[in-house]
């Protein structure tokens, strides 16, 4: 720690505090230095600021309080997050990093948008993959492939993420799902709509950035698969788009994002999430021609801290909070029409066992 | 010893089906004759069944169709001899070998993907067929399908198996892919994953199996899809048997033609 690197505030201390954000903040000690660690867990807050040699705190207003904290990064789960962006704004600080998502509810999101705008607080969203250098460089060169693509493929095949936590720390507590029954139409919508909130909104931004008409969504059809995720099948404007994942003990990780033209297409498998595995690759097919971008050297949470360190410096531009605001609300309407989808099919497979 | 037969083929299913190429790499088994060829190779555009009718009435002892197009082939399946249909996919040795891991992970929580890569201007429905034809030979036929979706730049569709395993199928008219095949079934535990590449070359298709234990690369192939096609043309004759295929085309061409009736009707 050094008076010219950036003093960090973490709010919520669990597995992605843990095994996401210290491993990155340990590649970049010469940038930042994390002053304090707040959790509802004192055990948690304790244990994990002792990491990093920090403070700890179980009082939200005590680490916006401290001077010492230049930049605020919201770990805590879902329904907080809103709430903590606003009070970290309103506490003047430098730049937030807001794990995904953003928040939970459109009118939340416009709330956050009002204060930041007063405030002038850059603010960014940890999806990670819009920061992986992969995908920037694919940007980069992918010329007028947004309008070409007319098919776009959004494919996860998850592992249980405690492999790759473990590869990246030492976790100190977990968090217990309790098991549910996926015939009951609210369960399988409920599903579905964590799946999509919770995992699908890492690259949801990346589908809307090929989907110029955004705000004109129809879901076609929604599947849950064994033992959890979404088979989504889409139309967003005049582009075709299927979003899908499944949970899978098998060994073989899948992370992609396509976008297919007649022409030209744009193919990027990432690297699993917790690691630092490096990031990305791209590859832009045109025939029996292809470009390859990537790997390089750090992933998209690299990516996102060096950013952020960019943001506090005034050294970057500050992204448009309108476009986190569409990302959101994109993300909802896609989780709340598969919901719906999903519960009325499950309803009606019911039926169809009654009679 | 191995028995030659002889092959004769019109020029769009040579063309088609690199029928020439096929009987060359199987110099024994295999030759090319006249009009009185033991073997027949047709295209499968419109009116291949009435050709095939045609070609066993003047003596053929087999038939192979390239790509077939849906019709009904009743009639033909009622002759006692062996038709081998030559989908896109279904003769690449990927997909037998594929085969014994798919259906031992076919069941009601089975989830199976497919996904066709094809050129621009590709036939759609045949390409269907085909897929058919694949998810078929390598795990198990669909018995229930219906489109999400079906446009000029493909189409998807969901369907189920017997298990009661759920199938998503799609199609992406594309030149900038190579023209390919991808079907996966995923399970909480483990998966199967099959890429078959266009016939036109000897170019494997690779399948995984995976588990939490790792994953396996089964055995690779360079034989092409054409050359198996015609080396189970002259197994099925010189057994004396007939083949599966029509019966499953069959069933395929019905579920076809309901599933478009129904996105012609919405
Ligand atoms: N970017 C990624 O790759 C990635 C991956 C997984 C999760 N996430 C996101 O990160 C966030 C945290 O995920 P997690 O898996 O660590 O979640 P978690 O729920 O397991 O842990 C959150 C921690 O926050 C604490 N907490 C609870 N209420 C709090 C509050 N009001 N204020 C502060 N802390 C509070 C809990 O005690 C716990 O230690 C989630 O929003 C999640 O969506 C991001």
């Amino acid at each position: 720690m050094t008076a010219s690197t950036l003093g960090v505030g973490i709010l919520g201390a669990g597995p992605v505090t843990q095994a996401i954000h210290l491993p990155t903040l340990a590649r970049l000690t010469d940038v930042f230095h994390v002053v304090r660690v707040m959790d509802v867990d004192p055990a948690v807050a304790e244990s994990v600021a002792g990491r990093v040699g920090a403070a700890w705190t179980t009082d939200v207003d005590e680490l916006l309080a401290d001077e010492e904290v230049q930049i605020v990064v919201i770990c805590s789960p879902h329904q907080f997050h809103a709430e903590q962006v606003v009070a970290a704004c309103r506490a003047g600080k430098r730049a937030i990093l807001c794990e995904k998502p953003f928040a939970m509810t459109k009118a939340q999101a416009e709330e956050i948008a009002a204060v930041a705008a007063e405030t002038r607080t850059p603010i960014i969203v940890g999806a990670m993959h819009t920061f992986d250098p992969g995908w920037l460089a694919a940007k980069q060169h992918w010329g007028d492939l947004i309008t070409a693509a007319h098919t776009i493929r959004y494919s996860i095949v998850l592992p249980p993420n405690p492999r790759f936590e473990d590869f990246a720390t030492e976790v100190a507590t977990r968090p217990q799902w309790p098991a549910a029954d996926r015939n009951d139409p609210d369960v399988a919508a409920g599903m579905i709509y964590g799946g999509i909130m919770g995992l699908a909104i890492h690259d949801l931004p990346l589908v809307r950035a090929f989907c110029p008409d955004f705000t004109d969504v129809e879901v076609l059809s929604c599947t849950l698969p064994y033992p959890a995720g979404y088979v989504v099948n889409l139309r967003v404007g005049q582009k075709d788009v299927q979003v899908s994942a499944v949970n899978s003990h098998s060994w073989e990780p899948e992370w992609t994002f396509e976008a297919i033209g007649d022409s030209s297409a744009l193919r990027i498998d990432f690297s699993p999430s917790y690691v630092q595995a490096g990031s990305a690759t791209a590859v832009i097919r045109r025939g029996p021609e292809s470009e390859v971008y990537g790997p390089y050297a750090y992933n998209g949470y690299e990516g996102e801290w060096r950013f952020l360190a960019e943001l506090a410096r005034g050294t970057a531009e500050p992204l448009d909070v309108t476009e986190l605001i569409h990302d959101l609300t994109f993300a909802l309407e896609v989780a709340d029409k598969s919901a719906a989808a999903v519960r009325e099919a499950t309803a009606a497979a019911n039926e169809k066992v009654m009679a | 010893m191995t028995t030659r037969l002889t092959v004769s083929a019109s020029s769009d299913a040579d063309t088609e089906g690199r029928i020439g190429q096929a009987v060359a790499a199987l110099p024994m088994s295999l030759h090319p004759g006249g009009k009185d060829a033991d073997l027949v190779g047709l295209a499968g555009g419109a009116g291949w069944v009435d050709a095939a009718m045609a070609a066993i009435e003047a003596g053929a002892r087999g038939v192979l169709v390239v790509d077939p197009s849906a019709a009904d082939a009743r009639a033909l399946a009622e002759r006692d001899v062996p038709v081998v249909l030559d989908g896109r996919w279904t003769y690449n040795p990927a997909v037998l070998d594929s085969a014994a891991a798919f259906s031992a992970r076919n069941d009601a929580e089975s989830l199976v993907e497919v996904r066709a890569d094809v050129p621009v201007g590709s036939d759609l429905e045949r390409v269907l067929l085909s897929q058919l034809a694949l998810v078929r030979t390598a795990v198990a036929p669909l018995v229930q399908l219906s489109f999400d979706r079906w446009n000029a730049r493909g189409w998807d569709a969901r369907g189920t198996l017997e298990s009661g395993a759920r199938v998503a199928l799609a199609a992406i008219l594309t030149d900038a892919l190579e023209p390919a095949a991808s079907l996966r079934i995923i399970k909480p535990t483990d998966a199967v994953r099959l890429t078959v590449p266009d016939p036109a070359t000897a170019r494997p298709g690779h399948v995984v199996v995976s588990s939490p234990e790792g994953a396996t690369l089964l055995v690779t192939k360079w034989e092409s899809a054409h050359r198996v096609a015609w080396r189970t043309l002259h197994g099925l004759v010189t057994a004396g048997a007939t083949g599966t295929d029509l019966a499953g085309f069959e069933r395929d061409v019905e579920l076809v033609r309901g599933a478009r009736a129904a996105v012609s009707a919405a």
